[in-house]
C-alpha cells in the first residue's frame, strides 16, 4: 500500500479527475480512511484545479437567467418581471385587485349618487308642486280678496239641507267672481267630492265646479265671472261621485237662493 | 451562506451577481452550448439556494467550491451528451462537492489577480502541455484519453499536468508574497 508520500504526487491528477485505475482506487480507499495528510492535501488540490476556471473566456448570460433563477427560487416573491416571462408579478396582481377594489367603489359610489340624485329630484318636485300649490293657493286668496272688496259684491248664505251640516258663506261678483267657503265641514269619502252648482230661473242645474274640505274642514272654492250670474236663480252643493256629475244625481246639502 | 441558508433571496441574488459570470464563462467553454450552459448555470445556483444548509464553512471559500459545482454539472452534461443518455433533469442525483482548501496565503490574493496568474502561468506553457490540462479540466478526459487524444506517452501527459500545476501553485503562491510584501 503507497504512503502518503507516494500519493501526494496524484493530489491534483486526482482533483482534476484524470486520475484512473489502481491510482485512482487506491487514493480513494486512502482518503476513505480521512488521512490528516492526504485530505487537506487533496483539498488545496482541488482549490487549485478550480482556479483553472479563470482560463475560460470570458462570457456573459442572458440578463433573463437571473430573473428566471430568481423567480424559481422565490416563485412567492416579488421577484423582478421579465419581458420573456409568461406569470404575471405579483405587483401586477396588486394593481388588478386595486383596480377592482376602486371599480368596485366607482359602481358603488356611482349608485349612491344616483340614489342621492333621486331623493333630491324627489324633494325638488315636490317643493315644486308645494310652490306650485302656495301659488295656486295665494292666488284663490288674493282672487277671494279682490271678489269680497269689488264694489259689486253680494254676499250669499248657503243654508245646510240636513242637520249637524255648516253654514256656507258666498260672495259673488258680476266683475270678480264668485267665492264660496265653509268651516267645519264633514270628511267625505274618497269617492264622494262636493260640486257646486248654479241653479237657472229657467232650466237645468250649470256645475260650477268641484271642491273637498281639506283635513281641517276647510273648504273655499273661487272662480272667474265666466256665468252670468244675473240669470242664476240659487246656489246648491250637492254630493256627486268622484270626478263630478253633468247633472245633480242627489239632492243639494247646501241651498242658498240669489235674492 | 448564512442569509442564504436562511432562506434570504437578496443573498441569492448577490452571489449570482458575484459568481454568474465567471461560472457562465465555466460552463459555456465547457458545455460550448449557450442554452445549455444557462440552464446548468440556473441549475448551479438553484441547487446552491436549495441545498444551502449543506454548505458549510468546512467545505472551503464559496468561489472555487463553485467553480467546482458548476464544472462538475457541465461536465455530466457533456459525457451525457457523448453517451447519448440524457436522463431526465429530475432524475439526477446531485452530489455535492468535497471539500476545497484555500492554500493560504494564496487565498488573499483577490479573484482578478488570481485570474491574470493563471491565465499568465497557463498560457506560458508548451503547447501540448497546455492543451493536455485544458483537455483535463474542460473536456472531462483521463490520463490515458489524453494520451490518446494527443498521440503522447501516458507517463509523459501524468508529467505535464502534474508539473503544469505545480507551476500555477507557485505562481499564485509568489503573487500573494508579492503582494505581501
Amino acid at each position: 500500500m503507497a504512503d502518503c508520500e507516494q500519493l501526494r504526487d496524484q493530489y491534483e491528477a486526482y482533483a482534476l479527475g484524470a486520475l484512473e485505475g489502481t491510482q485512482l482506487a487506491e487514493l480513494e480507499r486512502h482518503l476513505a480512511r480521512n488521512c490528516p495528510v492526504c485530505t487537506p492535501g487533496v483539498g488545496e488540490a482541488r482549490w487549485l484545479v478550480a482556479q483553472l476556471a479563470y482560463l475560460s473566456p470570458d462570457a456573459a448570460p442572458s440578463p433573463t437567467l437571473r430573473y428566471r433563477i430568481m423567480s424559481e427560487a422565490t416563485p412567492a416573491s416579488s421577484a423582478h418581471p421579465t419581458p420573456a416571462q409568461t406569470w404575471v408579478p405579483a405587483w401586477a396582481w396588486a394593481i388588478a385587485a386595486a383596480l377592482v377594489a376602486l371599480t368596485a367603489l366607482s359602481v358603488y359610489q356611482n349608485r349612491r349618487a344616483d340614489r342621492e340624485l333621486a331623493a333630491l329630484r324627489q324633494q325638488l318636485q315636490t317643493a315644486e308642486s308645494q310652490g306650485q300649490q302656495l301659488q295656486t293657493e295665494r292666488a284663490h286668496y288674493v282672487m277671494a280678496t279682490e271678489i269680497v272688496m269689488a264694489q259689486d259684491a253680494r254676499p250669499v248664505k248657503l243654508l245646510p239641507q240636513k242637520p249637524a251640516m255648516p253654514m256656507f258663506h258666498a260672495v259673488w261678483s258680476q266683475k270678480m267672481g264668485l267665492l264660496i267657503m265653509a268651516s267645519n265641514v264633514p270628511q267625505f269619502p274618497p269617492t264622494m267630492t262636493l260640486q257646486l252648482w248654479a241653479v237657472p230661473k229657467q232650466g237645468k242645474p250649470l256645475s260650477l265646479g268641484m271642491f273637498r274640505p281639506d283635513q281641517s274642514g276647510q273648504a273655499m272654492m273661487v272662480m272667474s265671472p265666466a256665468t252670468n250670474m244675473n240669470e242664476i236663480a240659487a246656489l246648491a252643493i250637492s254630493e256627486e261621485p268622484a270626478g263630478g256629475s253633468l247633472q245633480p244625481t242627489s239632492a243639494p246639502v247646501w241651498v242658498g237662493p240669489l235674492t | 451562506m448564512e442569509r442564504l441558508i436562511q432562506r434570504d433571496a437578496s443573498a441569492l441574488e448577490e452571489l449570482y451577481d458575484r459568481y454568474a459570470r465567471p461560472v457562465y464563462s465555466l460552463v459555456l467553454r465547457i458545455s460550448q452550448q449557450p442554452a445549455s450552459a444557462e440552464e446548468i448555470v440556473q441549475d448551479v445556483f438553484l441547487l446552491l439556494w436549495r441545498n444551502a444548509a449543506r454548505y458549510h464553512a468546512s467545505r472551503g471559500p464559496l468561489e472555487p467550491w463553485l467553480f467546482t459545482l458548476a464544472r462538475n454539472r457541465a461536465l455530466d452534461f457533456l459525457r451525457l451528451k457523448r453517451e447519448k443518455q440524457r436522463r431526465r433533469e429530475d432524475s439526477y442525483e446531485f452530489e455535492m462537492p468535497d471539500a476545497v482548501s484555500a492554500p493560504n496565503p494564496v487565498a488573499l490574493i483577490d479573484g482578478a489577480r488570481r485570474a491574470e496568474r493563471v491565465h499568465a502561468c497557463i498560457g506560458e506553457l508548451p503547447e501540448p502541455q497546455r492543451r493536455a490540462i485544458e483537455l483535463a479540466f474542460f473536456e472531462g478526459m483521463t490520463h490515458s484519453e489524453i494520451a490518446a487524444e494527443l498521440s503522447e506517452p501516458l507517463g509523459t501527459v501524468k508529467s505535464w499536468i502534474r508539473n503544469g500545476l505545480i507551476r500555477l501553485r507557485e505562481s499564485l503562491e509568489n503573487a500573494s508574497a508579492a503582494g505581501k510584501g
